[in-house]
């Protein structure tokens, strides 16, 4: 054990989290000092935040340096995901802009929530250590709880609030539970190299099993996967549009690193156990996702079903795991990151063309998209490329991310799952589609034009061309993963 | 002039035209026409640059571009054209302009109409000209998206089911293809240094026979959907019937070929004891879809879906010639899409140009037109005796090889295929009567506008075309026999390499 | 006979812990619940005892018993929230009673199955000390340490957010 003197803090290889929790508490504290005409200033003060976060965390590309005992680690995976987090922070913030200056109050505890949510993110794309992992997803969870409930004078939103609160609770308690026997198991260890060791010669399968089931379990909640996934659509809808965005990519991502992180640092040697129980998690996930997902009227709920459905492809990546052909592995988790990345991206950009279409003279009823291409051609263009690129239909980055976990599924010779995939993605066009066909091919039943905020159709734009670009030339996102795998 | 990489700038020209477009204010719909025309001319211009500096004789890849694209993955982007794909890849330029052409009359959504159309080239010129197995799926996604666009926002009754229909069926499809892709990819690691999906590296993967067959299916359920041969064509009549001209066209002159090439590139020479032995079976769905497709051409009363109906069958000559085995079925078989495409794409314009003149289908609305527009009527005769195959006309060469080389293959299998034709002259003529001779019953009839300077400048090279390829096929066939030798070459010859690989062993 | 004394105590505590844990989850009145947790926190304080973890069994009674379930009760009086038998039940008593007997059978089996016969022998030694763990909270853990702090900062916002008459 080493003292707090002999192992100094490397303050440069957590600059991101501390540039970020800065600006959270400057939030905070401004927010007191501003007039409610002038609250919305914590946005953009916010979005400067984020912005130098991603500058601190450029700043640390090319180095490879752990910290804190070896249980902080700086390497390409992380830097990828704090980029990434930057980036959904960002989009997210661009989205709830319009929203909350117009509608709620607290608008400054909202950011300051964001952003500590955020902050969830960054640490857990750095944690190499049970207790770290813990505290990023609980970070990452309770603002979320918070956030949802923001819309107090709707009973909807105090409903997923409450749903979401305590499934998050639930989850937490049988994740941490299966952490506690997993430190028992390895002798007190909370660094993941040495749970890895201690696993691989403990002979106790029962209860590595047991434990692995539970954390398992915890995470399954996190990142909403069948049968775990109850409280999602409800939750997505009750909440405020922009903070459904947020916890359909951020939230689930982040469970996402910490379930991959966990799973490749600390029980690769265990993978036979639990390599079919993502299996069965993947191919629910997605079935069952992608069905209910074709009996929505509700663009979020839609959103939050294909959201589901989605999440099952980066499962797929699990169940592919086999400590024993590296190649096999290796592509897998690249073939996730790729996926995860390209996923917040478009997800994202669909989830800020509903909201800017449901703030500015429309609904969230499908029905309502009716025409939307005659009203505002911008609109319904970009809105269709997201869906295109959810669909996996060229010529969007989505076509790719399916691609990558396709050829890393038929690498590892599970064909079923690829069948499994493939008629999901089959599915799921159908429902995709049937939000374009509306918008292009049936006349408006909504009058008047759709006036999207500037900076919202720049950054719904720019989302746009970067999955453009990424269908293009996909070395952009593929060398990027490659170079990231843990 | 050979340095010129005429190939890819005849595939990116549309493309690049397409982007320059969205540039144009959309009311200024005229310089949109004009500038979708000169594109597309331009494109054909640069194709007969392809045509020009095509070797005939020589079986293999010309005028191939390399470049890396994901080299990760071993994924490059790779064209090139030979005996098979260069006449699609004519066609398709060919008919482009015509269909911009007859696209006068859109007057709604001009703009987006016409780039679409233009990504639609690139997509089908793309899906002809790759090499690279991955480019080639993503061109034959690519052309998913503006069809299914073009069907749902300028069709007709149905359009909208028509689209949904049309994306899901040929979705569905694809992705079975997709595996199979991909398993490929994977077997031919063990025999090529690297990775790769260059498809002149994967042709001769050694597979065990029983999945050459699974992977021969994961393809034929793609194409078979393409073709389409029964009981897979269900989306066919709605897409054709309900699309815009210019989509009708192109749907039943350039993408259902891209089943057809596919047969031919991937389905036959990645797969030949699959195919040899699957053979049979094929052959029989080609012949009921050709008997099938006549039958129910004949009591349609909508023009357009009969034409339609008629390239359910057509195209069963074309699959009957691929399979049948011997060089000149093959030929016969290639030669046969190239006639197809001009002709059914000539029948679909003149279809359209009845339209609008009296914007119905119905037979039975029609009649005694050829008093009223003469020249129509013509042209309208010339296309239908090309379209059943009359000798002199396009139509004769191809079908006649097909025959010909089933009964040296398959003796009295024949009888039902030429019954086939028989019924084409039957439905083709009797719908021509009913339009265009007896009575004028009905008075908007009687004093239509016959052909425009706009609709001369379409048909006379088309009918030229057609009556060429009758008189003289040689310089059409020569430039495809190499490659249909050397297709029907692996067909027969290649038998079960010893070092064979199950699905189990697979790396 | 130091090692028999602490069994003893152990089935003891353990005992009183599972009676009152039941009666969190039956008691239909609510202080009733919040007293029986009570119970069972005390008991777990004193299991950290037993395993010679004292910080751990002050910190347990500290913020368990002293705050959360004093809050709770002071929230109950002070709130006008209904004292006594509450409709706070449903029909899945059943349900809930079959998995929770599932789970404690699996797990209590594979866990027994995994460490039995082991024993620890706990001395002023080996027992975790209180300076040991101020030692790694400030090295090892300072993140997760700090990044608690920034957790419950967010979740006194949020509390305030929340409770706060609009």
């Amino acid at each position: 054990m080493q003292g707090a003197l002999t192992s100094p803090v490397d303050w440069h290889a957590i600059a991101p989290e501390l540039v970020l929790t800065a600006f959270a508490c400057l939030v905070l504290v401004v927010d007191l000092f501003l007039a409610e005409r002038a609250k919305w200033l914590a946005m953009p003060l916010s979005a400067i935040g984020v912005l130098a976060t991603g500058a601190a965390t450029l700043s640390l590309v090319g180095s490879e340096r752990t910290t804190l005992s070896g249980s902080y680690e700086i390497d390409a995976f992380a830097l990828l995901l704090k980029g990434l987090f930057c980036v959904i922070g960002f989009i997210v913030l661009a989205i709830s802009f319009d929203y909350f200056r117009s509608g709620i109050r607290y608008q400054g505890e909202y950011y300051f929530l964001l952003l500590c949510s955020l902050l969830g993110g960054l640490v857990m794309s750095s944690a190499r250590d049970l207790v770290t992992i813990f505290i990023a997803i609980e970070l990452i969870s309770v603002p979320g709880f918070i956030m949802t409930g923001l819309r107090k004078g709707d009973p909807k939103s105090n409903e997923a609030s409450l749903k979401f609160f305590l499934f998050g609770v639930l989850s937490t308690a049988v994740m941490l539970y299966g952490m506690s026997l997993i430190y028992g198991l390895s002798g007190g260890a909370t660094r993941l190299d040495r749970i890895r060791e201690a696993i691989d010669g403990s002979g106790n399968e029962p209860l590595v099993m047991l434990s692995v089931f539970f954390v398992v379990v915890g995470f399954g909640f996190k990142i909403s996967a069948v049968p775990f996934h109850f409280w999602a659509p409800d939750t997505y809808e009750g909440a405020p549009s922009p903070v459904a965005a947020f916890l359909s990519t951020a939230s689930k991502i982040g469970g996402f690193v910490g379930l991959l992180v966990l799973m490749f640092k600390a029980f690769p040697e265990v993978a036979d156990i639990w390599r079919p129980v993502f299996a069965v998690l993947a191919t629910l996930t997605m079935t069952v996702g992608n069905l209910i997902a074709l009996k929505q009227r509700h663009i979020i709920r839609l959103l939050a079903y294909s959201g589901i459905a989605q999440s099952g492809y980066i499962l797929v990546a699990l169940a592919l795991i086999d400590p024993s052909s590296p190649g096999v592995s290796r592509q897998a988790l690249e073939s996730a990151l790729v996926y995860i990345a390209i996923y917040a991206v478009m997800d994202l950009g669909a989830f800020a063309a509903a909201v800017a279409y449901a703030r500015r003279g429309g609904t969230y009823f499908i029905d309502d998209y009716a025409g939307l291409w005659q009203r505002s051609p911008v609109l319904a263009t970009l809105l269709t490329g997201f869906l295109l690129s959810l669909a996996g239909a060229p010529p969007m980055a989505g076509a790719w991310a399916k691609l990558f976990v396709f050829l890393a599924t038929i690498n590892a010779q599970v064909y079923w799952l690829a069948v499994v995939m493939g008629v999901n993605a089959v599915i799921a066009a159908w429902y995709y589609l049937a939000v374009v066909k509306r918008m292009f091919f049936e006349a408006p039943e909504l009058e008047g034009p759709v006036e999207v905020p500037y900076f919202l159709r720049a950054v719904m734009g720019v989302a746009a061309l970067a999955l453009l670009v990424v269908f293009i030339y996909p070395p952009v996102i593929t060398e990027l993963a490659e170079r990231s795998i843990l | 002039m050979n340095d010129l990489p005429f190939l890819d700038l005849t595939l990116f020209l549309p493309l690049v035209g397409a982007l320059v477009m969205v540039l144009i204010p959309k009311r200024w719909e005229a310089l949109l026409r004009l500038a979708a025309l000169v594109v597309t001319t331009a494109t054909f211009v640069a194709s007969l640059g392809v045509l020009a500096s095509f070797e005939s004789g020589t079986p293999g890849f010309q005028q191939v571009t390399e470049l890396s694209w994901i080299p990760e993955w071993g994924i490059g982007y790779i064209t090139g054209v030979d005996g098979v794909s260069l006449w699609m890849i004519m066609l398709t330029t060919f008919l482009m302009p015509l269909c911009i052409l007859t696209s006068w009359t859109i007057k709604t959504q001009v703009k987006p109409y016409f780039i679409l159309l233009l990504t639609l080239e690139t997509g089908m010129l793309g899906v002809f000209s790759s090499l690279d197995m991955f480019l080639f799926y993503v061109f034959w996604e690519a052309v998913l998206v503006p069809m299914y666009f073009l069907i749902g926002m300028w069709g007709h009754g149905r359009r909208v089911y028509a689209a949904m229909k049309f994306f899901l069926f040929t979705l569905a499809g694809s992705l079975f293809m997709l595996l199979s892709i991909l398993y490929l990819y994977f077997a031919s690691q063990g025999s090529a240094a690297a990775p790769t999906f260059d498809y002149r590296s994967l042709v001769g993967t050694p597979l065990a026979l029983e999945v050459q067959i699974l992977l021969f299916l994961g393809f034929f359920a793609s194409f078979a959907v393409k073709v389409p041969l029964v009981p897979l064509h269900t989306w066919l009549p709605d897409a054709h019937t309900e699309a815009p001209t210019a989509g009708s066209v192109m749907l039943a002159a350039v993408l259902l070929k891209m089943g057809a090439y596919g047969l031919i590139r991937f389905g036959i020479a990645f797969f030949p004891d699959a195919a040899r032995l699957l053979a049979p079976a094929i052959i029989a769905l080609a012949i009921v879809g050709i008997l099938y497709g006549a039958l129910i051409a004949i009591v349609q009363h909508d023009v357009k879906r009969l034409v339609a109906y008629s390239s359910v069958a057509h195209l069963g000559f074309v699959v009957l010639g691929l399979f049948v085995g011997t060089i000149q079925g093959m030929s016969g078989g290639i030669l046969q899409m190239l006639n197809h495409g001009l002709s059914t794409g000539a029948l679909f314009l003149l279809v359209g140009a009845l339209y609008d003149r009296r914007h119905t289908r119905e037979i039975s609305e029609f009649g005694g037109l050829a008093r009223s527009v003469p020249v129509l009527a013509g042209i309208f005769l010339i296309v239908v005796l090309s379209s059943l195959g009359l000798p002199g006309l396009n139509g004769f060469a191809g079908e006649f090889l097909v025959l010909l080389a089933t009964y040296q293959s398959y003796g009295w299998w024949v009888i039902p295929a030429t019954f086939g034709i028989v019924l084409a002259a039957i439905y083709l003529l009797w719908a021509y009567q009913r339009v265009f001779h007896g009575a004028v019953s009905i008075e908007a009839n009687r004093n239509l506008e016959d052909f425009r300077m706009r609709e001369y400048v379409m048909f006379v090279p088309l009918v030229a075309l057609i009556v060429a390829i009758g008189v003289y096929p040689k310089p059409f066939l020569e430039r495809i026999e190499p490659s249909a030798k050397q297709i029907v070459r692996q067909l027969n010859d290649a038998s079960v390499i010893p070092e064979t690989r199950g699905l189990a062993e697979a790396p | 006979m130091a090692a028999l004394a602490q069994e003893i105590l152990f089935w003891a505590l353990a005992v009183m812990m599972g009676i009152a844990a039941i009666g969190v989850v039956t008691s239909r009145n609510v202080v009733h619940a919040a007293l029986y947790l009570v119970g069972t926190l005390m008991g777990a304080a004193a299991l950290y005892i037993l395993l010679l973890a004292e910080f751990v069994a002050w910190v347990q009674v500290l913020v368990y018993v002293g705050a959360i379930v004093v809050l709770m009760l002071f929230g109950l009086m002070l709130t006008r929230a209904p004292i006594g038998r509450a409709n706070f039940d449903n029909d899945q008593r059943l349900m809930s009673a079959l998995t929770a007997l599932a789970v404690f059978g699996v797990t209590s089996y594979i866990m027994v199955r995994a460490f039995e016969g082991q024993t620890i022998d706990l001395t002023r030694e080996t027992g975790t000390l209180t300076s040991s763990i101020g030692e790694v909270i400030f090295s090892t853990y300072v993140l997760p340490f700090e990044v608690v702090s920034v957790l419950l900062l967010a979740a006194l916002v949020g509390a305030v957010v929340i409770a706060r008459r609009d």
